[in-house]
């Protein structure tokens, strides 16, 4: 499980240098879902916003950045994923 | 004795909500304070892709013999774009302009920094672009960002050493002044993202699609061309839809003047 999250979070981040937004940006969202507590997420969701963000004038526009948007999903995702058994 | 139970602590919630600060805090640190050097760090990457691509490209044109006439076809249609927006983006009145420029004591600007264009929509997903002249290149934060055909096309977001980041005037929530060149109205484009522009009129104002709207300086760059016109009965003000005149999902190219 280790590896996995450390190959899908070296996958993500080299997709988000080389490839379209359309691809990297659901495959972040599923990672964040399908990982347990995948808190790498948001990093690469920040860096995201670092490399291609138009620039953060105050904090308060902060709250409307990729960083901010997978943050609340990952709280969301977090409890949800404690309440459901699966039984593969 | 004391048959009542201590509440459970609530230690998994609190130990998220203090990950997620943590988190936060990093992030909000890599944004405010590292953008410029990760950029830095990233651009020969996207420099080597470019260079790659062309090679990669060049070396298997030799195996293509039908293919070619279709890159060639796409490559004439390119071109032909291209001559159309140079054609557009020259105001019908040019000399008026330049009289009117003289008169005031200000010259035509001229000239300014080429640079190639590293990353832009789709890969990225806001509406800018990474081009690779920055400060060492005399960029600077503010300065005007330009197709080779003419169109204005943003502004200089942030300046690094070798590289800068422009933000599109389409940038979803940016104001531009501009007018509409029909009856020179002064209008307020409001980018909308993805190349496109919302302008919102009075009803009996007079816009067509394929009108052009210009910056409001006295240069009168073209900076976007009426979409579509949408009003209901009922409404006061017409919905203005406008596109640039650049297609920023291919754009190579850009200009860069104080």
């Amino acid at each position: 499980m280790k590896n996995l999250r450390v190959i899908s979070s070296i996958v993500l981040i080299l997709s988000v240098i080389f490839l379209p937004s359309y691809i990297y940006l659901p495959a972040l969202a599923l990672a964040i879902i399908v990982l347990p507590f995948f808190w790498e997420g948001v990093l690469i969701a920040f860096l995201i916003d670092a490399l291609y963000g138009p620039g953060v004038s105050s904090l308060a526009s902060i709250f409307s950045t990729f960083g901010f948007y997978s943050a609340v999903l990952l709280a969301v995702v977090v409890p949800v994923r404690r309440r459901l058994r699966t039984y593969a | 004795m004391n048959y009542l139970q201590r509440n459970r602590p609530r230690s998994p919630i609190v130990k998220l909500s203090l990950v997620l600060l943590g988190l936060f805090a990093a992030g909000t640190i890599l944004l405010f304070f590292l953008s410029g050097p990760v950029i830095s760090l990233v651009s020969p990457l996207w420099r080597s892709e470019t260079w790659v691509g062309t090679r990669v490209s060049g070396f298997l044109e030799i195996f293509r013999t039908k293919n070619s006439l279709i890159s060639e076809n796409a490559r004439l249609s390119e071109r032909l774009a291209a001559l159309e927006i140079e054609l557009a983006a020259k105001a019908p009145g040019l000399g008026e302009n330049e009289s009117v420029a003289a008169l005031l004591g200000r010259r035509q600007e001229e000239g300014g920094v080429a640079a190639s264009v590293l990353a832009r929509p789709p890969q990225i997903p806001y509406d800018t672009f990474i081009i690779d002249a920055g400060s060492r290149d005399t960029v600077a934060a503010g300065e005007r960002v330009f197709m080779s055909e003419g169109p204005l096309l943003g502004t200089i977001a942030d300046a690094f050493a070798s590289s800068a980041k422009v933000r599109l005037l389409s940038t979803s929530g940016e104001k531009t002044a501009a007018v509409l060149e029909r009856h020179g109205i002064p209008v307020t484009l409001e980018g909308a993202g993805g190349g496109n522009f919302r302008v919102t009129v009075p009803r009996e104002t007079e816009v067509s699609v394929g009108d052009r709207i210009l910056s409001a300086d006295i240069a009168g760059r073209l900076v976007a061309v009426v979409g579509d016109v949408a009003m209901e009965p009922t409404d006061s003000f017409k919905q203005v839809l406008a596109v640039s005149p650049a297609n920023i999902f291919n754009i190579r190219f850009v200009l860069i003047r104080p």
